[in-house]
This record gives structure tokens, sequence and C-alpha cells, in this order.
């Protein structure tokens, strides 16, 4: 007996934006009611945004549980999954650690640890390029446009 | 005959004042790295440059704000063509056909005819202000809340017609779109609407979406790839176009550059909806329709003409009546008030000979934007061609400051960050990120405008079949949405019969 192969990305976005619609739909009834006579209210618009992406992502749902064929969707393997998801820690740890150590070193220390994750092994190609780049961003925009970039707090004080 | 006499006398002033070209031309080549630069975008770059004007002459302060924003405006075409990581919200609509011709090779051709057709469309928004100023601000002028609730669905209802494959996940993509950019305070009631007691969601984060929907989820995609240390070989062996291809696709051009006009001429109005509708009327008419979105030249041409169409457009009913026609315009107005100069309907009659001088420089900076853009692409491809080992990096740390800059907010990068991972996921399943962004700037203009027009009637609907131009708005819009669908409905039945 064959079993059905399902793509279960597919299934997840589905899901996700079905449990999103759900939510801001039962969300807006927690907004005050107005009740003027010449508006809607300020839960019409989102009730009728999250209603109808409740009901497409059903539908979608619906569609990609009876295909019948399975399109030619992209997968990645498990090596090319866990390089993305290492970018993505990267990132999210870079952000932590601008408030203590300010945008210049977390930029540095997250270019550096991105150039290795994609195989860049020289020692000198990686200081040197991330001080022409950080170098760069220093310039552009605390010398010429004039935007401060948080020096963080362990150098505050 | 009178404002073609003055048109000269501008261009005089101008040559006899070389001070005011060179800033003008700089000021073109500022805007263009602005625009290039994830995050940065010409409001940003006209209101960063704002207070340096202050103090100078008044012909090189304006032409200065206008050069940046017409730079802008065509520089996020670059990296929305060679990464599809379009610079500005209004590139978004160029990236689609894009990089889907750099992918097939032909990044020259795309390169070369968006800055051809950002300058077509620029230099017919600037005639259209020089000669017909009174007339299009009158027009634009019957525009209320009823005709900007449906120009707003008109757009939305673009969105199936970049939806690509599946109509299905382009609505679902736009719904998504509409329902985050209710995020933020009521535009009636002032009520914070998903904010959950977080003052940072009080408005919607547009721009962080955006650059984490495309820069982020692109540099995803690339980072799980191999060969990340070979170069990117992005072959341009010409960027101009012959003559007899620019002749072919010379009525699209002044198509769009018009519509672009049109659109910018209506206050509220900008340079990423002119994008769109002029993308979505190429589209309309082509006999290729099916290709858009696959690597269509007239794609690009469309959305860049139309962007830049919109640069004149704007301008209109800022200098005729005092009411800016988008956000860059909006921050021109407080140029003009440092400058001494009240706009309105005077200002044509008492500073005639300055309006008319800015309009000729208008022209010179849109001919320096074509020298500057074609002779200095192949230096920016061989700069982005660079392996994906340096560029991701580059292209991620300028994600993060870029955003940053926006509101000085860490939370921003945050936003970033989530919509990168989630539209580098829903990339994965076709699903098209277009739809979000167009939301996301639709949305809350049909909204706020329903609501007001609702308010001037008391209550009552007919607004949308009383007025006119509503109501052809409305039925193209129903009619732009109802047909994809049909004709889909209408081959997959005839795929079955046979």
């Amino acid at each position: 007996m064959s079993s059905k192969k399902y793509d279960y990305l597919s299934l997840f976005i589905y899901i996700f934006f079905l449990l999103i619609g759900i939510g801001a739909a039962i969300y807006t009834k927690t907004f005050p009611q107005f009740n003027l006579s010449n508006d809607i209210g300020n839960e019409s618009f989102p009730l009728i945004f999250s209603i109808s992406l409740s009901i497409l992502c059903l539908l979608g749902l619906l569609s990609e549980i009876f295909k019948k064929n399975q399109q030619n969707n992209i997968t990645l393997s498990t090596k090319q999954l866990l390089k993305t998801f290492v970018a993505i820690l990267l990132n999210v740890i870079t952000v932590f650690l601008i408030d203590f150590i300010g945008f210049y070193l977390s930029s540095f220390i997250f270019s550096i640890s991105i150039m290795l994750l994609l195989g860049i092994r020289n020692i000198y190609i990686l200081v040197l390029f991330n001080i022409g780049l950080i170098g760069f961003i220093y310039f552009l925009f605390q010398e010429l446009l004039n935007v401060p970039l948080p020096i963080g707090l362990i150098f505050e004080r | 005959m009178e404002n073609i006499e003055l048109l000269l006398q501008g261009f005089l002033n101008l040559f006899t004042n070389p001070m005011a070209l060179i800033f003008g031309v700089f000021s073109i080549f500022l805007g263009v790295i602005l625009g290039v630069l994830p995050g940065l975008t010409a409001t940003m770059g006209v209101a960063i440059l704002l207070p340096f004007t202050f103090g100078m002459d008044s012909i090189i302060a304006l032409l200065m704000l206008s050069g940046v924003f017409f730079g802008g405006i065509y520089g996020g075409s670059i990296t929305a063509i060679l990464l599809n990581i379009p610079g500005t919200p209004a590139a978004a609509a160029t990236a689609a056909d894009g990089y889907a011709l750099t992918q097939k090779g032909k990044a020259g051709l795309a390169l070369g005819f968006a800055t051809i057709s950002s300058v077509v469309g620029g230099i017919i928004s600037v005639i259209i202000l020089t000669f017909m100023s009174p007339i299009l601000a009158n027009f634009a002028l019957k525009f209320s809340a009823p005709e900007n609730f449906a120009l707003a669905i008109f757009g939305l209802s673009i969105i199936v017609g970049i939806s690509g494959k599946s109509i299905l996940k382009g609505l679902i993509a736009g719904v998504l779109g509409l329902l985050v950019a209710t995020i933020g305070l009521d535009p009636m009631t002032g009520y914070p609407r998903f904010t959950f007691g977080n003052n940072e969601l009080m408005t919607v984060p547009f721009i962080p979406v955006m650059i984490g929907l495309f820069a982020g989820a692109e540099v995803f995609k690339s980072i799980s790839e191999s060969n990340q240390v070979q170069r990117n070989h992005i072959q341009i062996p010409k960027v101009v176009p012959k003559i007899k291809e620019i002749r072919q696709h010379t009525p699209l051009m002044t198509k769009s550059g018009l519509i672009g006009a049109f659109i910018g001429s209506i206050p509220g109005a900008g340079a990423d909806i002119a994008a769109f509708v002029s993308y979505n009327e190429a589209k309309r008419f082509s006999k290729f329709k099916e290709y858009f979105g696959l690597g269509r030249i007239e794609g690009v041409i469309s959305a860049e003409a139309g962007s830049n169409g919109c640069t004149g457009g704007a301008m209109l009913p800022m200098l005729s009546l005092g009411i800016p026609g988008d956000a860059v315009t909006a921050v021109m107005l407080g140029a003009l008030t440092l400058q001494g100069l009240q706009p309105g309907p005077l200002l044509f009659k008492e500073h005639s000979e300055l309006l008319f001088t800015l309009f000729a420089g208008m022209f010179i900076c849109y001919i320096a934007l074509l020298i500057i853009g074609l002779s200095s692409l192949r230096y920016l491809v061989k700069l982005l061609s660079m392996p994906k080992a340096y560029l991701t990096p580059i292209i991620l740390t300028l994600c993060l400051v870029g955003t940053f800059a926006i509101n000085n907010s860490i939370f921003d990068i945050g936003v970033m960050l989530v919509a990168g991972v989630i539209g580098y996921l829903i990339r994965l399943r076709d699903f098209p990120v277009s739809p979000i962004v167009l939301a996301m700037i639709m949305g809350p203009m049909a909204e706020s405008n329903f609501r007001r027009a609702l308010a001037l009637y008391n209550g009552s609907v007919e607004f949308l079949y009383t007025r006119p131009i509503t109501f052809t708005l409305l039925m193209i819009a129903i009619l732009t949405l109802i047909l994809p669908l049909v004709n889909r409905l209408y081959q997959h039945i005839k795929k079955l019969n046979n």
C-alpha cells in the first residue's frame, strides 16, 4: 500500500498563516466599540482581512492535502538548512549584542562569522575586509549622513 | 509660448550659474548611492540633506533636493535587477522581471533599459510639470477621499497580476500584507491595534518588513547555496540597447511616464504606487502577459518609467497648490519654506523665473542621470559580481544599519529579521512577496480613505457609485481582479475538454 507524501513545509506555511488569521480575528473582539453612525469601527478592516486570510489558507491547506501530484518543490539538504539556520542565529545574536558592545563591534564579529560560515578561512582577508566594511559604514552613516550608531553600554560607561 | 520663453531663460540662468549644475549632478550621484543601499530611500536622502540647504542659494538648494529624489528613485532598480533586492519600495515592481532577466544572462539589457526608461519617464514628468501644472493641479483637486479609496482598491487589484503561478498564494500574500498593515494606530480613532502594549508598533514598520522580505530572504536563500567563494559571472556585454529596440519601446515608456506623472500628482500617492500601476497596465495590454514576472523587458521599462514619471508629478501639487504629492515632496515643502518661498498658486506668478530655472535644471539632472547611470553600470556590476562569501556579509550588514537608521530602533532590526525568515520560507514554496509589499502600501490608504469618505457621507456608501472617478476606478479594479481568474478557469476547462 503506497502512502502519500505531503509537502510538510507547505502545510506548515498554510497552518501558520491560518493560525495568524484566526488569532487576529479573535483579538479584534478586544478592540473597543465606538458605535459611531458614520464609521465602521476600528475592528472592521482587521476582521475582514483576518477572516479572508483564514479562508484562503484553509483553501490552500485543503488543496495541498488533496493534491494528486506533488510539484517539483525546492528541497534542501540538512547541511544547507543548517547553514541557513546558523546564519539566522548569528543575526539574532548580533541584534542582542548591539545594545551591549555597540553596532560597529557586533557587526565586525557578525560579518567575520558569516564569512567563516561561507568558507573564507584566510585570517588576513577576514580582518582587513571587515575593517574596510565597518570603516565604510562609519564614514557613510556617521560622517556623511549624520546617523549616530549605538556604541554600546559597555563603552558608554 | 510664454512658458517656453521662461524655460529657455531658465537654461540660460543655469549656464551662467555653473555651481547649480555641479551640485545638481553631484546630488544625482548621491541619490543613486542612497537608492542602491537597502534601507535608505529617496525620502531619507532628501530629509538628511534638507538642513544643509539652509543658507544655500535657492536654485542650488532645490536642485540638490530634486537630484537626490531622482537619483534615489532610479538607484533602487540597480540592486533590484542584479540581486533581487530592491533598494527602494518603488523598485519592488522592477525586481520581478529585472532579476529574472539577470538570471537569463540579460542583466545588461535590463539595466540599460531601466536607466533609459527612468530618464524618459522623468523627463516626461518634468515636461508636464513645466507646461501643464494648472490643468493637472485642477484635476488632482477632484481627488478626495472616495477617489483615493478607489485608487487604492485599483492598486490592490494588481495583486492578481503579480501573483505569478498561483493566484491563491498571491492572494494569501496580499491579504497577509493587508493584515500586517493594520498594526499600529487606527487612522480614525487612534486606537492602537495589534501593538500588544509595545510603543515600537505604533506605526507599521514598512521599510524593515520590505528589507527583510526581499534582501533578508534573498541572502538567506543564497547562504544555503553552494559555491560561495566563486565569483558570480554576471555578463553584461553592453548596457546601451540598440536604437531600434529603444524606438520599439518608446510608446510604453511614454505611457508609463504619463501614468507615473498622473499618479504622482495625486496627493498621497507616490513612486511605489506609480511603479506597480504602470507595471500592471503594461501587462494588461501586452500580448505576452503570461510571461510577465518571468523576464519580460516591458516589466522593467514600465515600472521604471512609472516610478520616475512620478517625480515631476509629485512636485506639481506641491508647487501649484502647496499640497505635497508624496513623502519626498512633503519634505521639500520644508525646503521651500526655508528658502522663503510660499508654495501655492502665487508661486508661479511671483517667482516664475526661479521656478523655470529649477525646471530647466531638472531636465539637465535627468540627462546627467542617463550619463552617470549608463557609464557606471559596468563598474557596479563588477562590484556586485564578487563572490557571495564577500557580498553576503556586506548586504546583511548594510541591511542591519539601513534598518536601524530609519528610526534609530533595534526593534526594527528584529522586525526585519522576522520578515526575512518568513520571506525565505514562503519563497521556498513559490509564495510571491511583492503582493505583501503592495498590500502594505495600499491597505492603509484604502482603509483611511474609505472611513474618511464614510464620515463625509454620514455613514452612507453612495460615494462608491455616485462619483464618476470613484466608480470608474472601482469597475476597472473589479475587472482587473476577475478577468485573470476567469481566464485561468477557461484555460483549465479547455485543458479538461482536450
